[in-house]
């Protein structure tokens, strides 16, 4: 149960008759990057305002570090978050701004408003007031804000909207050094899914508030991997060939007479040859494997974008 | 609770809209007694006794206004700029939130009527002459001790509208509403039907109203101080005390965007 920092049970969220989460069953374990993915409207951000207080569920349960109910509330202190565009007090600047939150929050040291700063690379803003500051600053902001506090548990909702390329690639960095060097679990929900895929160790697919599936990254590596998918008349025989004759163990065995072959990708007719050569039939050969996206794209079911 | 209201001191000093009212608002009282220090220089007896007490029932009536504006500076838009998610995602109880704003607006209403009252007395004092005949400092500590109970009823009922209404325009429009119009409104609708029981009760509840309690201070002349007092304890007390519950219980699970 220790390991379990986030589980929501059933948790459903209704605007009048709409359903904007459908008995969500969400499971983030300690250490992990989980990845929330979702088209636009499929629940993410009301899921990420459920679990962060701002909005109240309908039914269901959401427990935070094994704290639920009543105790649910001073668990959020353990927790950092950034929901939809970070937002401040438009006449502060970036030091003004988190010096307020971090008197709020009782958090000792004026240190750690340099610190949290520094993080994010966001030092030099001078006197420039946050209603000054491009959509990038304010990203920047809003994940100091996050992590002043040293939070366990990090949910981020979009955070590199807004960003340049180069901020980008530091917070990917970053999001990967507070999860190795201080053990963060992570949260992130974004539509930027090539982005999502190199740093996250688990997903979850939200569609029209439910959950399709969870996934680890290796499960899902696994699943996408690229492979030469063969039905033949014999299975066993044709498995024999492939450590014999092509000399590989690099397959797996299906029902129905089906292999999957991870390599010779590049040269399909070797491996039909090597079959046909042994006598074994092969009924169909087809190049298979995904990324992310087709993965996620085919998971709800047609190619609409993500 | 005394982190809460430590920050929103910080950034309350932070504001200059905050300063900038202060300063306008001296200007004015500057204007007005460097106006009585024109008249008597050129051969008015005006004197200091007569330059603080005839602004008594404005000012007191003023405050309400005051009580208004130093709410919004408090709450700072925290609506129009998203920032109660912030409060509300690290774990900080609603209540905390509510009546850390509330006690806020109420020490910068009291620091902003210190110092308008005091720069004034004292600007009058010096620029015109004291004449001895009515105790006026007595009268005026009197006047604010009363109204004080008045304007943190009025506070109460300003912190429910910028917590209950999310539009900036919309609860200003809403504070200035219960506090100048409804009296206004329940006394000219109280007319047009006075023939009738509904129509004087009208009335008689528009007199009970805070912008009328502060205005009439007959009452004090009529009944003595301590009835006044008790009078203004009551009403201020029903405001907030009402205004609070409705304000908590609502805000309690308002969705936060």
């Amino acid at each position: 149960m220790d390991d379990i920092v986030l589980s929501t049970h059933g948790l459903t969220r209704a605007y009048g008759r709409a359903l904007a989460l459908d008995g969500v069953d969400l499971t983030v374990r300690r250490g992990e990057i989980y990845g929330l993915i979702g088209r636009n409207g499929a629940g993410k951000s009301t899921l990420l305002r459920l679990v962060s207080g701002q909005s109240v569920p309908t039914s269901g349960s959401i427990c935070l570090f094994g704290k639920t109910g009543a105790d649910l509330r001073r668990e959020r202190a353990r927790t950092g978050v950034i929901l939809e565009a970070p937002s401040f007090s438009p006449f502060l600047g970036a030091r003004e701004n988190l010096e307020y939150y971090r008197i709020q929050r009782g958090i000792p040291g004026q240190d750690a408003v340099e610190e949290a700063l520094e993080l994010v690379e966001l030092t030099d803003t001078g006197s420039k007031k946050f209603k000054n500051f491009s959509l990038g600053m304010k990203q920047r902001l809003g994940l100091a804000l996050a992590l002043m506090s040293r939070p366990e548990f990090l949910l981020l909702d979009e955070p590199i909207n807004g960003l340049d390329p180069e901020g980008v690639a530091q917070f990917r960095a970053l999001f990967r050094r507070l999860n190795q060097e201080r053990q963060t679990t992570i949260l992130i929900s974004s539509h930027v899914l090539s982005e999502l895929s190199a740093v996250a160790t688990c997903y979850g697919f939200l569609e029209r508030g439910r959950l399709l599936e969870e996934i680890t990254a290796q499960a899902l590596r696994e699943r996408c991997q690229v492979c030469l998918r063969l039905q033949v008349d014999d299975a066993a025989k044709a498995s024999v060939i492939f450590h014999i004759k092509l000399g590989t163990d690099a397959f797996k065995v299906l029902p129905d007479n089906t292999l999957e072959l991870y390599d010779h990708l590049d040269c399909p007719q070797v491996v039909s040859q090597a079959l046909a050569e042994e006598g074994v039939f092969l009924q169909s050969m087809e190049r298979r494997g995904s990324d992310l996206e087709t993965y996620f794209l085919d998971l709800i079911g047609g190619g609409q974008n993500a | 609770m005394l982190n809460y209201i430590r920050a929103e001191l910080y950034k309350l000093a932070h504001r200059k809209g905050y300063w900038i009212f202060l300063g306008v608002v001296l200007a004015l009282e500057s204007l007005l007694v460097l106006g009585f220090y024109m008249a008597n220089a050129s051969g008015g007896r005006l004197c200091f006794e007569d330059c603080v007490l005839s602004v008594v029932p404005q000012a007191l009536s003023f405050g309400g206004y005051f009580a208004i504006v130093a709410g919004e500076m408090v709450f700072a838009g925290q609506y129009k700029n998203g920032t109660l998610k912030n409060e509300v995602a690290f774990g900080l109880p609603r209540w905390r939130i509510y009546l850390g704003k509330l006690i806020v607006q109420l020490t910068a209403s009291v620091l902003m009527c210190l110092v308008m009252v005091g720069y004034y007395v004292i600007a009058c004092r010096l620029a015109t002459p004291e004449a001895g005949n009515a105790p006026v400092m007595l009268l005026l500590g009197k006047s604010l001790l009363a109204a004080l109970p008045v304007w943190v009823g009025v506070q109460g009922m300003i912190c429910a509208c910028c917590f209950l209404i999310r539009g900036e325009a919309a609860h200003t429009i809403a504070a200035v509403g219960l506090y100048w119009g409804l009296p206004n409104l329940l006394y000219f609708v109280g007319i047009l039907f006075y023939r009738y029981p509904a129509g004087k009760w009208m009335i008689e509840v528009s007199e009970w109203m805070p912008a009328n309690m502060l205005t009439d201070t007959n009452r004090y002349l009529q009944e003595g101080f301590a009835p006044w007092l008790g009078w203004m304890c009551l009403v201020g007390g029903v405001w907030l005390a009402v205004s609070t519950a409705l304000g908590l219980w609502r805000f309690r699970r308002k969705e936060i965007n």
